[in-house]
């Protein structure tokens, strides 16, 4: 009997001390054409879409950075989603939020107003957008709007929102200029406050896996790595450089460095 | 006969009056890292009546205006919206076409609205090839404190148009 409990307490041992060794470590760069700079990413089987706001344009890579499509004429693309067969485009100079779809364009039909549309998470009827100079989220579920935040620095208060997530009945806000992550439960109300005391200097991109989250510290060129419970599990820094998004995909992290023509890609370890 | 040769002069004083602006700038912006904040200072500019169109580029660190004819734009104007959106306006290289006048020695182009000193910097030929009247020519004007905008600027020319 004491054997079988030795034998099951070094196992245990054992697991808990490889899930503490596992580890986001760098793998490789994505090397995109000159002058691009990838702002936003969304993954589409093994190809990546990203935005190139610079160049009022997306590109579609495959995973080597070879460019195999690209849509152009968007006047400054900003973070955008991929649901259910639909590329979501946030327009941020003409408030649009554009839908592409088997090579077609159209505008999604939006019960709001925003002023300058920076990032936006889609799930089925349900959108989620980051409401830029109004400082808040507009949360349209079949065409019924609900706002989340207001200007403002305190609990609850937005200050130019830039990315959004939604998992099941929270809503995951990039309070960008409060240089923090705030989590909301569908009907508006503040749950919680992350990061405030992890030297965040714009919290620009959001990004979530099934066992936490990744956010953006885009001027200080780290990627800092969430559980659920808001704890701090990991500092990316390695071949960083001015993230504004990141993109969970199996067992990868891919990073915008939106001031150099590359993606950085993690490999989970 | 007198009152319509009035008429005539009053038009044609009052037509180089009205072309008297800034045509071009290209304004260097600093400190424009941040995609939503630069290309918010675009949305801000294109608000500005008098503009055919604005491009703003992270990589050049640079706004691009080209002014509608007949605006009535002053590049303190353009440099105050740079400063509104939380930037600091530097170099800009502009085309404007005025009056040149003598001033104080030196020589000056007033757009009516502001008056732009010509620079010691300019190259001797370019400034010999200066004379009274009206003039269009390219320049690079020089960076000013931004809490100290005035209507009146120091133009170093590059190009007499």
């Amino acid at each position: 009997m004491n054997r079988f409990i030795l034998i099951l307490v070094f196992t245990l041992l054992l697991i808990s001390c490889k899930q503490e060794n596992v580890k986001w470590t760098f793998e490789e760069k994505i090397k995109l054409p000159e002058k691009v700079r990838p702002l936003s990413l969304a993954k589409t089987g093994d190809d990546i879409w990203f935005s190139d706001p610079e160049q009022f344009r997306l590109l579609k890579i495959d995973p080597s950075g070879n460019k195999i499509n690209s849509i152009v004429g968007i006047k400054r693309p900003m973070n955008i989603d991929f649901d259910k067969g639909k590329l979501y485009v946030p327009e941020f100079l003409t408030d649009t939020i554009w839908v592409f779809e088997d090579g077609k364009k159209s505008a999604l039909f939006l019960n709001a107003e925003p002023q300058a549309p920076a990032g936006l998470n889609a799930k089925g009827d349900t959108i989620a957008i980051a409401d830029f100079y109004n400082h808040r989220i507009i949360l349209q579920i079949k065409e019924q709007v609900s706002y989340i935040g207001k200007e403002g620095h305190n609990k609850g208060e937005l200050y130019y929102p830039i990315d959004v997530k939604i998992k099941g009945d929270k809503v995951f806000v990039a309070d960008a200029y409060n240089n923090r992550v705030q989590v909301f439960n569908i009907d508006g109300k503040i749950l919680e406050i992350i990061g405030e005391e992890d030297g965040f200097n714009v919290a620009s991109g959001i990004a979530l896996s099934e066992n936490g989250f990744a956010v953006t510290d885009q001027e200080n060129s780290r990627v800092l790595i969430y559980d659920f419970n808001g704890e701090l599990e990991q500092i990316l820094t390695d071949d960083i450089n001015y993230p504004t998004d990141a993109l969970f995909d199996k067992n990868k992290l891919y990073i915008t460095n939106f001031k150099e023509n590359s993606i950085a890609v993690y490999k989970m370890r | 006969m007198k009152s319509i040769a009035l008429i005539i002069v009053v038009m044609v004083v009052g037509s180089f009056s009205s072309n008297a602006q800034i045509q071009k700038v290209d304004q260097e912006v600093f400190g424009m890292d941040c995609a939503p904040c630069a290309y918010g200072l675009e949305r801000g500019l294109k608000k500005m009546d008098g503009l055919e169109s604005v491009k703003v580029s992270l990589n050049d660190g640079k706004a691009y205006l080209n002014l509608a004819n007949n605006n009535n734009l002053s590049l303190k104007q353009i440099q105050e919206e740079v400063k509104k959106n939380g930037f600091s306006a530097k170099n800009a290289e502009i085309v404007i076409k005025g009056t040149l006048v003598e001033q104080d020695g030196n020589y000056a182009i007033r757009t009516g609205k502001e008056t732009f000193t010509i620079a010691e910097a300019t190259s001797t030929n370019l400034y010999s090839e200066l004379k009274p009247g009206v003039v269009k020519v390219k320049g690079i004007v020089k960076d000013e404190e931004d809490g100290e905008l005035s209507t009146k600027w120091e133009i170093k020319l590059t190009e007499i148009l």
